[in-house]
């Protein structure tokens, strides 16, 4: 491959003659750990299609502004769940004159979601995780689901390793007792 | 403890379409050649931009001068020349039929003279004379 690491992407993207070919690289390389990482949080994959897309977009605009002494990764994952997050808030405010929760929605759509390839088990888990905060569900999504270490969650989502620890700790003891009553 | 206690696996249970992560690298790729193409095109405009501006409203000034102007002289249009002309022809009949050179004056009285010369004879003419002296002396008897 032309391009060795990370760095070598990073440095095509930037260069006029590789930018195009370096940065479909950069897609091919990490498209399906964020498409995961954004599907888990918004479910639909029409609104996961459009937030990777602008994801993707966002980081080659960005790219000049990446600091090579991070990861490319967490970059990357940081922007999805920056544009994610931002994506939830703007749907919650659509609901607030409804009957029924964003949430309850999510719920609803995993149902009949024809891309949802789950058990009754995956499906009752899925279901509990959409219950918990969505914060308390990022970092529930990237521990157990992403295998991100804890300074590493801590460098994407900006907040200190011992907050996520807690965090992660109630999302695991809500999950189980919403499984429990079940 | 979750994943033991409950049997749940932690296999990613969503799927994508079929092909979906073949293609949409290249649909990343040609959604930015596009934004890139607009953003040179409103480059472009933003570049003219306050010089179309400029031109639009020197365009729109000087509409509204022509427009002014034109309002202006269709007013002296339709009052000066027009009354002028008809001030003109209105003095016209009057000078003419009252600054008539002392000849035409004069041939004017003589032929009115002559009409009425013509229409009495010598005889009643004095005797016309003659009561207007009459009617003189009354009038300067009556005032003394």
């Amino acid at each position: 491959m032309q391009f060795a690491d990370d760095n070598d992407i990073v440095s095509g993207i930037k260069s006029k003659d590789k930018s195009e070919q370096a940065f479909k690289i950069l897609v091919e390389k990490y498209q399906k750990r964020l498409y995961m990482h954004i599907r888990k949080m918004v479910i639909s994959h029409a609104d996961t299609d459009d937030l990777l897309q602008e994801t993707f977009i966002k980081a080659y605009r960005g790219i000049e502004k990446f600091r090579e002494d991070s990861s490319l990764f967490t970059w990357l994952y940081r922007i999805a769940t920056n544009e994610t997050l931002n994506f939830i808030k703007k749907k919650k405010r659509s609901y607030v004159f409804t009957a029924t929760d964003y949430e309850d929605q999510l719920i609803l759509s995993l149902k009949g979601d024809e891309y949802f390839d789950g058990d009754k088990a995956e499906y009752k888990l899925q279901r509990a995780i959409l219950k918990l905060p969505e914060k308390q569900r990022l970092v529930f999504n990237m521990k157990y689901y992403d295998d991100l270490k804890y300074n590493e969650i801590s460098e994407i989502l900006k907040t200190s390793v011992g907050a996520l620890k807690a965090s992660y700790h109630h999302a695991v003891k809500k999950i189980e007792e919403i499984l429990k009553e079940e | 403890m979750l994943k033991e206690e409950n049997n749940i696996s932690k296999k990613n249970p969503f799927k994508t379409p079929k092909s979906y992560f073949e293609d949409l690298p290249d649909k990343i790729v040609n959604r930015i050649k596009e934004d890139k193409e607009r953003t040179s095109y409103k480059r472009t405009f933003d570049i003219f931009k306050p010089y179309i501006y400029m031109a639009a409203g020197l365009l729109a000034l000087a509409f509204l001068m022509k427009s002014g102007l034109s309002l202006l002289v269709d007013k002296e249009d339709i009052t000066s020349p027009i009354k002028t002309q008809t001030a003109y022809s209105e003095d016209d009949t009057i000078i003419e039929s009252l600054i008539t050179d002392d000849y035409l004056f004069y041939t004017y009285i003589n032929s009115e003279d002559e009409s009425i010369e013509s229409e009495f004879s010598s005889e009643e003419l004095e005797e016309y004379i003659l009561a207007l002296n009459n009617i003189e002396y009354d009038l300067y008897f009556e005032l003394e």
